[in-house]
């Protein structure tokens, strides 16, 4: 997708969302808008590790969950305030992110995946173990909410967050360095022969996604007043991964558009908890093996499709 | 003079030793040529000299800069650049994108960067293909994308590894004289090949490996024809395994 159309639909969704609070008044539909921004945040940047530098991380649960317990502990315990919470909050993923990213330099493929999912276990292990302070199976509540709270003043703040957060992506995965981890993706070995240092540009990527993983996250607690230690459950490192494939990675608007149809469908599924990982493994399945390129993959085939019928009714 | 020079260089995988104590030197503007059986040791002495290996003992010596620790990377940057018995293109990315990755290394301006790769797209011959993604197109492309993209690098030392395996006597001929440009214009040239009609016509000198130990250097007629390069090739006593 060309960047002036990428542009033209962020800034569309934008508009159109700005008016969304005038023409919903159902609290909960704008509520689940707000959610699905927030997953925005989250997916889009999961998508510069997995579909543009190609890195498979079943840990970006800890960048979400882990920088959400720190802005929240941080309210709670220190009383800081939120914008602080956020900024420590996204530093510690970041630390977190340039760890994980070092250490795992030479794995790829199923075997990043693997070692990248110890870390949320061995965090949520962590959780388990020191109830006092960290508030143990039940999570903490009782730090303050973004805008006290207020439905309509947290919707603007996150599209806001979100609008800026999508702007910034595009700009990378457009970008020169864009370009550059697709080459690593593609061929690590002949990108180290071209003078790329595959090592800088796959820890920046480890970075950005922990970054603005941590960045969602953060949001995500400040929203909601509470936080628990399912944030940092598989469920959350396999969330991005299913909005990536389902959106077609190294795509942001696909990713973006993943993270919407995902948000919804989760709550739909709230009641069934069980269908739901055999619907999402289920999805999986059907787009790798029918639609590699993802909703975005179709939309551009329904375009060729076209392209050819207009040349089919000129002969 | 001397821009590149190998000395004693020795590699070993577990007990095998892949390269023994091997040195040669490369002068500006020449093309060596390196020849030798399957598995005696061609490829690795390019992994060698461009990083991907570290060498047991000996040095590389590139522009006078001991370079024999410096990673890939590090080493294209120092001018030299190399391509693959396999190619390792960037298969879903444009032709104009696999060169402009390697563009990007040493220039970031824009206007320059578009000119650098108009005029490298016409000098491998792939113009008109700019925006065709790599994995479509055939292997004569592939190798002339390939040494593209190390010309991007603005290399003036190629490593050059089987530029013509597994191409049609057309695309040869194609490729070959891409090469003869190049040398034409001064540049430094080592080749790893099979193809000895094209190797004569392109290196003056050659080197002739037999498991990892140099068994002749010269100029091309003169080592072709020696009976130990013979017996390497054709098998025979006075090999150099069995010495």
């Amino acid at each position: 997708m060309e960047k002036r159309t990428m542009y033209w639909a962020v800034f569309s969704g934008f508009i159109l969302e700005l008016f969304l609070p005038l023409i919903i008044a159902n609290y909960w539909t704008l509520r689940i808008f707000m959610f699905a921004n927030i997953f925005v945040i989250f997916a889009i940047s999961s998508d510069i590790l997995l579909g543009y530098a190609g890195l498979l991380s079943f840990g970006q649960a800890l960048f979400f969950g882990g920088a959400g317990y720190v802005g929240a502990l941080l309210n709670l315990h220190f009383g800081l305030p939120l914008i602080l919470c956020i900024a420590i909050g996204c530093g510690v993923a970041l630390i977190l992110g340039l760890f994980i990213g070092y250490i795992c330099l030479r794995l790829k493929g199923p075997y990043l995946g693997v070692v990248t999912l110890i870390f949320p276990v061995l965090f949520i292990t962590i959780l388990h173990l020191s109830p006092a302070y960290l508030g143990g199976d039940n999570g903490i509540a009782g730090f303050a909410q973004i805008a006290g709270g207020s439905m309509h003043a947290q919707f603007y703040i996150v599209l806001v967050v979100t609008l800026a957060s999508l702007l910034i992506t595009i700009k990378i995965a457009l970008g020169n360095m864009g370009l550059i981890l697709k080459a690593i993706r593609e061929d690590e070995m002949g990108a180290e022969a071209v003078g790329i240092n595959a090592t800088k540009y796959k820890v920046f990527a480890f970075a950005y996604s922990a970054v603005f993983g941590g960045l969602a996250g953060t949001l995500y607690s400040l929203v909601m007043g509470s936080v628990a230690p399912t944030t940092l459950s598989p469920h959350y490192s396999i969330y991005p991964i299913i909005m990536i494939y389902l959106g077609g990675a190294s795509s942001i608007i696909g990713a973006t558009i993943g993270a919407y149809v995902i948000t919804y469908l989760d709550l739909y599924l709230l009641a069934f908890p069980f269908m739901r990982i055999i619907i999402y493994a289920g999805i999986i399945i059907v787009v790798l093996r029918c639609f590699p390129d993802g909703l975005m993959g179709i939309f551009k085939n329904i375009g060729g499709y076209q392209k050819w019928l207009s040349l089919k009714s000129k002969v | 003079m001397a821009i590149l020079e190998i000395k004693g260089l020795r590699k070993n995988f577990g007990g095998l030793t892949a390269v023994r104590d091997l040195s040669f030197s490369v002068e500006k503007g020449k093309v060596l040529g390196i020849v030798g059986p399957n598995g005696s040791g061609k490829t690795t002495i390019f992994n060698l000299i461009s990083g991907f290996l570290r060498a047991d003992s000996g040095k590389v010596i590139l522009y006078g800069e001991d370079i024999t620790r410096l990673k890939p990377h590090e080493i294209v940057r120092k001018g030299m650049a190399r391509t693959f018995q396999v190619v390792r293109i960037f298969r879903h990315l444009s032709v104009y994108e696999n060169i402009k990755t390697a563009k990007l290394v040493k220039d970031k301006r824009t206007e320059a960067l578009e000119k650098g790769i108009g005029e490298l797209v016409s000098l491998v011959g792939l113009k008109g293909k700019e925006n065709e993604e790599a994995v479509n197109l055939p292997v004569g492309d592939l190798k002339r994308l390939e040494i593209g993209r190390a010309l991007a690098t603005e290399a003036r030392i190629l490593l050059l590894d089987e530029p013509f395996s597994g191409l049609s006597h057309h695309e040869v001929d194609g490729i070959a004289s891409l090469l003869i440009g190049l040398i034409k214009d001064g540049m430094t040239v080592i080749l790893v090949e099979h193809v000895l009609r094209e190797l004569k016509r392109l290196a003056e000198d050659i080197i002739v490996l037999d498991f990892g130990v140099k068994i002749a250097e010269g100029k091309f007629h003169d080592v072709i024809n020696q009976q130990v390069v013979k017996e390497a090739y054709l098998g025979g006593a006075t090999g150099a395994w069995s010495r």
